[in-house]
């Protein structure tokens, strides 16, 4: 049984709304902060106010590159990685060019791959975002093991703003992972994660899980635990 | 802003500009859109980003249909370095119209010395391309629209445009409200993401002055000319 602090830190809190301001975004990181969740992410724009808010904290400065269309070139991915990480970006999730992945352009994903790699060595954490709704079974596999081969820290599923993953989606992304660094990340699930629902992909051998409710999770589960003892 | 009664479909075709701006699109999207574009004579033809600028040139080459692309779409939440970046990429690439998403949050925020900014520093970097900015109407009071359109203006940029497409489309209101905040000014509107019907909305739309429809279907709204002439919502031809 993970203990409640355990439990946050298998969740990424994230918060994309472009319509969103300063205040409301202040206001999500300090509750991140206070449920002590693995990281907050938002939209570039704003990683200097979320790393204010988060100094001090052990909840990571999270950043979504090319977000959330992942369909711009590779020049500008990594100005946008260099420029977050500048602004205090310790996880950075980029989101893969799905046009490219199609076309059979390999040569150009190996490069977005060692390129996100390189530039958060020792600094962020590293993501890719595959968007699986919109993949073949095949593309999937071929994408989790090139992301493994290039060392990234995580496969994740979607960016929750298009199409969803489905259990079948996470399970051949777990299957298909050939490493022990690379771990699995499934974000993007339809309205709410549910508490049943991230203990079920807990135990199915999701590593995090990222989601606007992340800290009414972390209360959920705490609550739970009160409850059981 | 066009007449209406002057026009025949061929010359109305300037009036769109046609786009392929889906996340999944693949370089054949790309070629069949940018060849419709052609097609259809109309203004520019625009990719989701300057990935995609090298095959939009082959099939626009010799054609005068401008070679477009998208900058920070669709959420225009990037910091301006990175708009820049993109920018100048999309200029240097052989684009000749750019449409940057504005970054909202930071207008709701009251930042309005940040949006300044990154629209001058857009207009900059775009060089001898067309500017467009794009608020997103659907996301923002009528104070924002109004507020953000004069930015757009006072800034310099050719073009106020209504939304990416990836939201909800605008509605009359906010377009009556972005041709009045620019009315002075020799910023234009352009209109795009509006949901269906298509044919009659994009005349609509031209009727109460805008200059420019953004649609990935353009081929469907121009056909229709006649069929709006016949209907009375668009004046007969009178050459």
């Amino acid at each position: 049984m993970l203990t409640v602090a355990e439990y946050a830190k298998h969740l990424d809190m994230a918060v994309h709304l472009q319509k969103l301001g300063e205040a409301d975004i202040r206001q999500y990181a300090r509750q991140a902060r206070e449920a002590n969740v693995a990281a907050f992410y938002t939209n570039p724009f704003w990683n200097a106010v979320v790393a204010e808010e988060l100094a001090g904290s052990d909840v990571r400065v999270g950043a979504g590159i090319a977000f959330p269309y992942g369909a711009t070139t590779t020049g500008v991915k990594f100005a946008e990685i260099s420029d977050a990480l500048e602004n205090g970006a310790t996880a950075v999730d980029m989101v893969v060019n799905i046009g490219a992945l199609k076309d059979g352009n390999y040569v150009l994903i190996d490069k977005e791959l060692a390129g996100l790699r390189d530039r958060c060595a020792g600094t962020a954490l590293t993501k890719l975002i595959f968007e699986v709704a919109f993949l073949t079974d095949e593309e999937i596999v071929t994408l989790t093991r090139m992301c493994c081969d290039a060392g990234l820290d995580y496969v994740k599923t979607s960016t929750g703003t298009e199409g969803f993953p489905t259990e079948h989606h996470v399970k051949l992304m777990r299957d298909s992972i050939t490493n022990d660094r690379t771990k699995l990340k499934v974000s993007g699930v339809p309205r709410q994660f549910t508490l049943a629902a991230t203990l079920w992909m807990l135990d199915m051998g999701v590593d995090l899980m990222g989601t606007r409710s992340a800290a009414n999770l972390v209360a959920e589960y705490a609550a739970h635990l009160a409850e059981k003892s | 802003m066009v007449d209406l009664a002057t026009v025949t479909s061929w010359e109305l075709g300037k009036c769109f500009d046609q786009s392929v701006l889906p996340k999944n699109t693949t370089e054949e999207d790309i070629r069949e859109g940018a060849r419709l574009a052609v097609k259809y004579n109309c203004a520019a033809f625009y990719s989701s980003s300057p990935y995609w600028t090298s095959v939009v040139l082959e099939e626009l080459e010799g054609t005068d249909v401008l070679p477009a692309a998208a900058i920070a779409f669709p959420f225009g939440s990037a910091t301006s370095l990175v708009k820049v970046k993109e920018a100048e990429e999309a200029a240097s690439l052989g684009c000749r119209a750019l449409d940057m998403v504005m970054n909202i949050g930071a207008l709701k925020s009251g930042r309005s010395d940040d949006v300044r900014r990154e629209c001058r520093e857009f207009r900059d970097a775009a060089g001898d391309a067309l500017t467009k900015v794009i608020l997103e109407t659907c996301f923002l009071t009528d104070d924002e629209i109004r507020r953000g359109s004069e930015i757009v203006a006072e800034e310099g940029i050719d073009y106020v445009k209504t939304s990416s497409g990836q939201f909800e489309g605008p509605s009359m209101e906010h377009v009556l409200i972005m041709l009045d905040a620019v009315s002075e000014t020799p910023t234009k509107v352009k209109v795009a993401g509006v949901k269906f019907p298509r044919p009659q909305n994009a005349y609509a739309f031209l009727l109460a002055g805008v200059d420019l429809i953004g649609t990935r279907d353009a081929p469907t709204i121009i056909d229709a000319l006649d069929q709006m002439r016949q209907i009375g919502l668009v004046p007969a031809y009178r050459g």
